[in-house]
């Protein structure tokens, strides 16, 4: 490589790092409360109530509960209700202002799926972080900036890759030099990088993909499920109190996919679904396959099941950028180390904005040599 | 510029690490207890690579 090419490579590296830098300071700050999202949530009190209230094996039913949550949101539509596997006790709703609301402007309320109960309407206590973390609380926006910010990752890491070869030429790696302060942190920030590296890569990658997630799901829903759905194009959509009952919405669904776990129902008019179906959405029951969706669309008139397409390989992949990039699905000795490789990359972020605010101060060692000079 | 030992020499301690965190971060979706404690191991050894030149160090003093 020649040193026009280097000095190129060298121009990439700073620019797209300063250009990210700030944004991506606050992502790995406010990401790393979200990290530990469940536990904090339950230590500051969030839903706890509700594992409390009401336990036991007759659950209430679906249809029950769409009513006890239009009565307590009246006018509001339910877009999804979310079985988390963590909180079996709980559901959650989430409830637009129409039933074409976009997603980023409904909320989510928590209920006792056994007493019916309404255990938190107000947001999580760390929504603020999760704002922050998603858009920057930008909005819809926000997630199309956090997507470039997290290309401009990709970029600064791999072109960093590509610089840390002519500092390494004459060190051992994981050496650091004390002879100056620009060297010690020059070193360390090297040493973090190549320490960080595969961790930031996946984190960035699937940061960006996850991002772009309504795209991607876009295109599935002009593609695959609009050619599932496209019998119903002559059809009015039913109005709601044409829908059936829920409970056998998800008893079709089940019996349509039996080894399937509840995970989510898309209702009618929600952007995972159509305006003539409810989608059930079933996960995998083994370790391997939990992170798998396979929707089966139900006539929401009938409660028949129209189609149980699987989902096509780049929606699996991008169900798949969930956890790697929440760093939840291998227990609390995983999360330890995802904040520590989040700690150690906003160290990385800090050494590099310091070196390159240092990059023109002379040496203390040039220093002297002027002074002489100027003597 | 950087002849392929060179290259070699620079580089192959972050490619282990590059390797070992990535297959860290992968053997966790693969399963539970067994691929969670061998994911858990291998990114620790990644953290660990931080201490590599001072653990070096003392041993050779």
């Amino acid at each position: 490589m020649s040193s026009s090419t280097l000095q190129q490579w060298l121009t990439i590296h700073s620019w797209a790092s300063l250009a990210s830098t700030l944004v991506l300071i606050v992502l790995f700050a406010s990401g790393l409360p979200l990290i530990f999202k469940g536990e904090l949530e339950s230590l500051l009190g969030y839903g706890t109530e509700a594992s409390s209230t009401a336990t036991g094996d007759s659950s209430t039913s679906l249809d029950e509960l769409l009513v006890s949550a239009q009565a307590n949101f009246p006018g509001k539509a339910v877009h999804y209700i979310v079985w988390e596997e963590d909180t079996p006790d709980l559901v959650i709703l989430n409830i637009g202002d129409t039933p074409t609301s976009h997603f980023s402007e409904n909320v989510n309320v928590v209920m006792n799926q056994y007493s019916g109960e309404l255990v938190e309407s107000a947001p999580s206590p760390l929504q603020f972080f999760i704002d922050l973390h998603t858009t920057l609380t930008m909005g819809p926006f926000g997630y199309t900036l956090m997507g470039f910010v997290a290309l401009l990752m990709l970029v600064a890491l791999i072109s960093g890759v590509v610089v840390y070869a002519p500092h390494m030429r004459r060190l051992e790696f994981g050496e650091v030099r004390s002879t100056s302060s620009r060297l010690r942190w020059l070193d360390l920030h090297n040493l973090i990088g190549m320490v960080t590296l595969g961790w930031a890569l996946v984190v960035g990658g699937t940061g960006m993909i996850n991002s772009w997630g309504e795209y991607i799901l876009m295109s599935w829903r002009s593609g695959q499920l609009a050619e599932t759905v496209a019998d119903y194009q002559t059809i009015p959509p039913p109005s709601v109190e044409e829908f059936a009952s829920l409970n056998t919405v998800v008893a079709a669904a089940q019996l349509a996919l039996p080894d399937g776990e509840l995970y989510y129902i898309a209702s009618p008019g929600a952007f995972m679904s159509t305006a003539h179906h409810y989608s059930v959405f079933m996960r995998g029951n083994t370790a391997r396959t939990k992170f798998l969706l396979h929707p089966v669309l139900v006539d929401a008139r009938t409660a028949e099941v129209t189609a149980a397409p699987a989902l096509p390989a780049y929606i699996n992949a991008l169900l798949l950028c969930q956890p790697l990039h929440f760093g939840n699905y291998g227990g609390m000795p995983l999360k330890i180390l995802w904040a520590v490789f989040d700690i150690l990359t906003i160290v990385l972020l800090g050494s590099g904005v310091y070196l390159w605010l240092d990059r023109r101060r002379p040496s203390r060692k040039d220093r002297g040599i002027n002074n002489v000079q100027s003597i | 510029m950087y002849s392929r030992s060179n290259l070699k020499h620079i580089y192959a301690i972050p490619l282990v690490l590059l390797i070992m965190s990535v297959a860290g971060l992968s053997l966790a979706l693969l399963g539970d207890k067994l691929w969670d404690k061998a994911s858990w191991i291998l990114l620790s050894l990644t953290c660990f690579a931080l201490f590599l030149r001072p653990i070096r160090r003392l041993f050779h003093k």
